[in-house]
Order: structure tokens, then sequence, then C-alpha cells
């Protein structure tokens, strides 16, 4: 992606405005939910008692998801050799700067707690399966390390996890050219739907009955905060200038009202919350439905807000 | 807690709430409920990518890619997964399976609900609408086409149930 | 009329969600996710799905009726709107043609969906078998050779009340009520068959018998006929429901004939050739079984409607009810109108109070000027308005 300057960013000087297409709503469901999981492993790992297996190995999966929404963001860049640049030029008012840098404090943060968290047994796995990379001795290092700061580690994991998924939002709501990403509210509306749908990934492995009423409980936490944010948020446009206005309007009542009420706020956020309370009321079965329906109404919100936002 | 799959509720409640949620589309929206609208338009994403020039070649199915009351319906279904999800979640009938009488097979069940469908799917292009939105929607707007049609599903259903009682009994 | 308040497309979609959320969560409830309970049905031993189709035809048709009883809708207008054209050989051939594929398949289409969302994969391929066919006949519905068979009977927008040759005001109600009475005559029937075979039920298709809320919702069908047909026989309560459209004087016409000619529309129902020989400046000339041909319920109401009859309108044409603007009927009509406006007014005699001085010189004025114009030239013929099709607002006008 060019970097466009929120100066130049005007109908009059770039008339081709619409140049995100599914790489950047990949990236960022990709990098909320891995925000998501930093940030409910590292409450998991907080908890008193026992872990079960599922939850110690799913520490990793934060780098993983990272990692393939990277790969997503790298296919959208028009200068993919020129990619190091954002590590020699840092500026203070660049939220893409910083982001670069948080996406590097991501891997050894997490990957360090998720050694920590593991068994010893299992460590040994690792640094043999790492061994044949001639990664052996580092995995342990680090492993080593993680153990000795673990209190600290869930900590520093669990805010470098909030920073990724307030970057995601502010990453969108910094183009002020955009009338509907103007809006300071971005960050933390990512931010809830990342740890929603954080929270849903998880729920979608074998997690111990007492972890899955913790990340379930979490998850609705998650949901109502992000239906207030996303009242705030359109009432915030409502309430603006005419340009907001404009805005909002795709959403209540234009082109993007229909996917975004139905696919976002009933099937995403409304129909969850209430299978989830069901879920507990009633004593059913937990069902992989739910998740699933978490899941894609955090890719579909951003899509369409990546989409509507450019319209 | 264990749930009674086999309980239902009382038919004719049932019957009066979803009479209130077609009221209630006939009161807001000006259309009744339907289901098969939805389906076509599924064939024609799928067409469409198959044979891209095709849709828009054919009139009936350019018709119903265009319409809006199809794209209602397919909004309407949404729903209808969703509320029978939910619904069928709640009440502990909720499982992948397939549905038979005791004296069937798997496959000889599969193979009839496909062709079953296959031949519905032609009857409800043929008369503009399915059981919901000819019979019951149409049946309370007291057409008289719904009316007949309605006579002839139930007409059609009894002619074949003597033959097909071994997939049921 | 306040209802259906049809909102704007988008949201009308997300409504759409809303409601099928109810469809489906009543459909999965009442057991229509589930092939066996929805195949019981031919076999008599679980009339369900009977049941729950025939008092949902029933409530929703109530409400309606209910709602434009009261004013809030209409229940034509939500009927062309919702329902379609009846195309009956099709129609007929086509639902045999479902009541076998709901047999074999054990769904309907609608169904088939509800037992998708429940995990049954019997339902999946049943939507699988619908959407090829569908499409298959999509393609050959237009051709030569199908394209007569499917277009076959069609009777357009076809209601039961104008089959049984019903009035379009009363009918709709009195068809409802004489379905009501059938559903709660039928429901009964079916609680009995359902007794008589409950041997030969299957254990996963028991039949629900009505108990006491089947009961209630009996009782309650049949108070609602009894009520209705009550109201039927009160001569008032029919007589209220008949527009009443106020007269206009002729000096009020001639006024507004000469001051704001824009502001009427003037309809002439005596017989075209006494029209077209002399009627009032401006007027058309629509003989009254002629009338339904404007399309008034659809035109553009701004314009006040004044109806000129041979005399008095004794009653008002319901196709000049429907307009949705005023109403006037003129007082004493063509006659009244010629005696005003024609006839020299008998002179006054002296010491006439100056009231019926200055309607003298009112009257004498309008004759003249109504008598000393040229002939008007023939009137054109009014334009009709395509039977059925609904004409937006500004059909029909001749201005």
């Amino acid at each position: 992606m060019n970097e466009i300057d929120v100066a130049r960013h005007s109908l009059m000087i770039d008339s081709l405005l619409h140049i995100w297409g599914w790489e950047i709503p990949v990236y960022l469901f990709l990098g909320g939910m891995a925000a998501g999981v930093m940030i409910l492993t590292s409450l998991l790992m907080m908890r008193e008692g026992d872990r079960s297996p599922a939850v110690r190995w799913l520490a990793f999966a934060a780098p993983v998801l990272v990692t393939v929404g990277m790969g997503a963001l790298f296919l959208d860049l028009s200068f993919k050799l020129h990619a190091w640049r954002f590590y020699l030029a840092f500026r203070w008012t660049s939220p893409m700067s910083w982001g670069a840098w948080i996406l590097v404090v991501v891997y050894p943060v997490s990957l360090a707690l998720a050694l920590a968290g593991l068994g010893d047994e299992q460590v040994e796995r690792v640094a043999a399966f790492m061994g044949r990379f001639g990664l052996g001795a580092p995995t342990r290092a680090l492993s080593a390390f993680g153990r000795q700061r673990f209190e600290e580690l869930r900590w520093v994991n669990l805010g470098v996890g909030a920073a990724l998924g307030l970057y995601t939002g502010i990453l969108l709501s910094t183009l002020g050219a955009r009338a509907l990403w103007n809006s300071a509210l971005f960050g933390p509306l990512f931010l809830a739907s990342g740890l929603s749908t954080g929270a849903a990934f998880l729920m979608l492995f074998r997690l111990s009955e007492d972890e899955r009423h913790f990340v379930t409980r979490w998850d609705k936490l998650a949901i109502g905060l992000e239906v207030a944010v996303l009242l705030l948020f359109l009432a915030g446009l409502v309430t603006s200038g005419a340009a907001s206005k404009d805005a909002a309007s795709l959403l209540l009542g234009g082109p993007w009202t229909a996917s975004f009420w139905s696919l976002v706020v009933i099937a995403g956020l409304a129909v969850p919350l209430l299978l989830e309370t069901l879920e507990s009321r009633l004593h059913l079965r937990a069902t992989v439905v739910t998740p699933l329906l978490v899941l894609a109404g955090g890719f579909a919100l951003r899509w369409i807000m990546v989409a509507a936002g450019q319209a | 807690m264990e749930r009674n799959p086999n309980k239902f509720w009382n038919p004719y409640l049932a019957g009066v709430a979803l009479g209130l949620v077609l009221l209630s589309a006939f009161l807001v929206m000006g259309n009744g409920l339907g289901a098969s609208g939805a389906s076509l338009r599924f064939g024609i994403a799928a067409l469409d990518v198959l044979a891209p020039a095709h849709v828009a070649k054919t009139a009936p199915l350019a018709r119903a890619a265009a319409s809006a009351h199809v794209s209602w319906l397919v909004f309407e279904i949404l729903g209808v997964l969703l509320g029978g999800f939910v619904a069928a979640y709640t009440s502990g009938r909720l499982k992948i399976e397939v549905l038979k009488g005791p004296r069937i097979g798997t496959g000889a069940r599969v193979a009839l609900a496909l062709s079953g469908g296959l031949l519905m799917g032609i009857a409800a292009k043929m008369t503009r609408g399915c059981t919901s939105g000819q019979a019951l929607s149409g049946g309370a707007l007291l057409s008289v086409g719904s009316w007949a049609f309605m006579f002839s599903v139930f007409g059609g259903g009894y002619a074949l149930a003597w033959f097909m009682r071994r997939e049921w009994r | 009329m306040t209802f259906p308040v049809l909102p704007a497309h988008e949201l009308g979609l997300v409504v759409a969600v809303l409601i099928g959320f109810g469809f489906g969560f009543v459909l999965e409830r009442a057991g229509f996710g589930r092939a066996p309970k929805l195949a019981a049905q031919f076999y008599g031993t679980d009339m369900t799905v009977f049941k729950v189709m025939f008092s949902a035809i029933v409530t929703a048709m109530l409400g309606l009726v209910l709602a434009s009883t009261v004013g809030l809708a209409d229940f034509k207008v939500v009927a062309d709107h919702a329902a379609s054209a009846t195309f009956l050989l099709p129609m007929v051939a086509g639902g045999f043609l479902l009541g076998a594929g709901f047999i074999m398949s054990g769904y309907c289409p609608g169904t088939s969906f509800v037992a998708m969302a429940s995990g049954k994969l019997d339902g999946l391929y049943t939507i699988l078998g619908v959407i090829v066919g569908q499409v298959a006949w999509s393609e050959v519905e237009w051709r030569p050779g199908f394209a007569w068979f499917h277009n076959a009977g069609n009777f357009g927008n076809y209601y039961l009340w104008e089959l049984f040759h019903l009035p379009a005001k009363a009918g709709p109600v009195v068809v409802a009520l004489a379905v009501t009475a059938m559903a709660v005559g039928c429901f009964l029937g079916a609680e009995k068959l359902e007794k008589v075979l409950s041997g030969r039920a299957d254990p996963v298709a028991m039949a629900t018998p009505a108990g006491k809320p089947g009961r209630l919702v009996f009782a309650g069908f049949a108070a609602v006929v009894l009520v209705g047909v009550a109201g039927l026989a009160l001569p008032s309560s029919t007589q209220a429901r008949i527009r009443e459209a106020p007269a206009i004087g002729q000096l009020d016409l001639a006024r507004r004939v000469f001051d704001e000619p824009w502001r009427l529309r003037i309809v002439d129902l005596r017989a075209l050739e006494a029209c077209a020989t002399r009627r009032i400046p401006g007027a058309e000339c629509v003989p009254a079984d002629k009338l339904g041909s404007l399309g008034l319920a659809y035109a553009n109401p701004s314009r006040d409607l004044v109806l000129v009859g041979e005399g008095d309108l004794l009653e008002l044409p319901p196709a000049a009810a429907a307009y949705t603007g005023r109403v006037f009927t003129l007082q004493g009509g063509w006659k009244g109108w010629e005696t005003f406006a024609l006839v020299q007014p008998a002179p006054l005699a002296a010491g006439a109070l100056p009231a019926d001085v200055e309607l003298y010189r009112l009257r004498s004025g309008i004759r003249s000027a109504m008598t000393g114009m040229k002939a008007a030239p023939p009137p054109p013929t009014p334009v009709a308005a395509p039977a059925g099709a609904p004409r937006k607002a500004g059909g029909g006008c001749s201005g």
C-alpha cells in the first residue's frame, strides 16, 4: 500500500480512492483476533489452578495469526521489497510506524509467555522440533526467561495485545479524509471486536469446562462493549458535521445498511450473545456455531468498515 | 439438562404465532413470507460463477437476480436459518443426522430427498412460490391461485403417500 | 391507511432478517424441521402441518381483515402487493408436483432451510435439489412449447371474493369469516382423525392433541366468526364504512370553475352523448360504468374531484370513493346546473334585498359567460388506465 498523506487524500487530487481490497480486512481481522487471543491467554494464565493442554498450546496462536495476517498485508504492499524501511524511519505521528513495531514486539512477548506456560516435557518437545532448524538453544533460553519473568510477562502480553487491538482500529481512523473512519472510537471498537473474535477462536478448541465458561463470560462482555461502542460510534457520526452524517447514512439507510445490521449486528453480535446467554441459563452443551457466528460477524465488521469507508 | 426432542409447541398456538409473524410481514413490508425465491438466488449465484454471461441471457434468471423482492427473501432466509438454529439448539434437536423411517437406508433416503427437492424446485418455479410464499402467504390473502395450489399440494402428497410408505413407516 | 409501512429497501432487508428469525423459530418449534413429522401428515397420524398452516393462515387473514376494517390497511392493496397473480394451470399442476416432491423429500422448500439449520442433512440435500430444479425450470419456462403452459390460465390478481362475486368492500370480510368457520370445523375433524389413527402413529411423529390451548384457539376463532357475522348483519356497521361525499353548490362550483379550474377535476357521469353536447367547462365525460378505468385510487389527489350526475347522486360510486383526494358531488346534478347557470334568471322586483341583487348579477354573469363561450371542442376520450395495474400518482390525470 502506498501511504497516502491525509492532506492529499481527497477526490480532487487522488481520484482513485478505492485502493484497499480483501487483504486489509483480512489483516485487520486476524490482527484483532490475535490481540484477543493474547489478552485472553494472559487472563487465563492469571487464574489459579491447572490449565488444559488446549489453552497451553493456544498461546502460540497469536504469533501464528499475526504472521498469516501480515502475509495478507504483504500482498497488498505495492513495493514489497521496501517493507523493511518501516523499521528504519520511525515517525512518532504515524500509526503505521507504531503498528510495525507493535507487530515486532508481539513475537518475543507472546512466544516467551507461551513457552513459559508449557510443562517441562512440552518445552522439550518444542525445543526438539526447533532444534531441527538449529533453534533448540534459543527456544530453551526463551522458555527459561519466560518462566523467570512469568508474572510481568503476563501483564506485558496483555498490554501488547491491547495495543495491537487498538492499533488495528487506529490504523483506519487516522486517515482523516475518510469520514466514516474519522472517529476516535475506531480503536476501542476494533479492540472490543478483536477480544470477542479472539474468545470465539479459543472456543473452537477443546477447552476445559471451567475455561470455556471463563472465555464465554469474556466474550459476552466483549460483545456488550462492542455494541455500546458501536452505538456511540454511530451517534458520534450522526451528531457531527455533514461529511460524518453522510458517512453514517451509509450504515443507516444507505447501501451498506442491510449487510451491516444483518451480518454484523444481528448475526454477529445479537444472536451469539443470545446463544451464549441461553447456553448458560438452560445449561445446554456448547455449540461450535456460536463462535463461528462471532468470527463471521467480526470479519464482516472489518470488511464493511473498510469497504464502506472507501465508498 | 436433558431436553425431550420430541416435545413440540402446541400446533394451534404455533400456528397463531406463525400467523402473527406473517401478519407483521404483511403490515410492515407489504410482503408475505417465502423461501423458494432465496434458493433460486443461490442457484443464480452458483451459475454466475460457472457460466458468467448465462444468467443475463436467460430472462427468468435475470429477472430473479434483479428482483428486490427476491433480495428480501434472501435476507429473510438468513433470519430463518438463525431462528431455526436457535430454536433447534434450545429444544435439544440440534444434531447432525439424516432423518428417515426405520425401513430405509441412508443412501436411499438422501437420494429421495434430492429428487424430491428437484421436483419441488421445478414446481415452485412453475407456481411462482412454494408452500410458504404461495400457500401460506397467498392463502391468507385469499388468492384463488394460492388456494388451488394448496389443495393441489395436499392432493399430490396424499396421492403418492402410499407408494412412499417404506420411506417413512 | 397506515399500513403497510414499506420501509426503504435496505432497511427492509434488516426487517427481513428479524421477521425471518421469527419464521424460522416458530417453524422449528412446531416440528417443521423434522421430515418424519411432516410426512406423517400424509398418513393421517399427525396432522401438525395442516393445523399449523391453517391456523397461521386464519390468524394472518383475520388480522389483516381487522386492520382494514378499522382503516389501518387495505386488504386489497396489501394483497395486490404481496400475492402473486393467479396462473391456474401451472399452479394446479405444479401443486401436484410439489406435493409429490414433499412426500418424497419430507420437506417443503421453506422447512428444508429450518431442517438444515438444525443439522439435518436430508434438509440440505432437499435444498440442493430445489435449487437445481428451479434453475432447470427457469431455463425452459420461457422457451416455445413451455411458455404457453407456464403462463396458462392467467387471471391476474384474482381473489376468492371475486370468484364468488362478492362486493369488493365486504368481500374479504365475508370470505375470511367463512374460511375461519371452515377451519374450526376442519380442526375438530383433524383431532378426531388423529384419535382414530393414534394406534398407528410412529413414536418420532406423535400427534400433539389440541389440549387446552388448542381449544382456546378454536374458541377464539369461533368467537371472531360470531362477532364478524353479527357485525355484517348490523346495517349500521356497513353503512358507516361507505364514504360520504359532501355536495358542492352550483354557485361554489361556478366560482371555482372561473377562479381556480386547475384545482378541480370535474367528471361528468352522464351518458356520453348527453355529455358531449353540453357539459360544465373542463369536465371529463366518463359514463358511470367506466369510472373504474380512470384509476382514481392511484390518481394525483391534489385536485378536488367533482362528480356530476343527471340529478343528485344517490350514492358515491366505489371507484370514486377510492380517490384519495377530496370528493364532491354537484348539488342537483346536471339538471340543477342547467337551471342555475344556463337559464337567464328571472328579473328581480323593485326593492329586492341587496343579497338577491348580488346573486342575480352573479348568475347573469355566469350565464353569459357559460353560454357565450364558443362551443367547446369534442371532449377527448378519457385514457383508460390498464385494468389491475396500479397507477402511480398522476395517472389518469387529463390536465
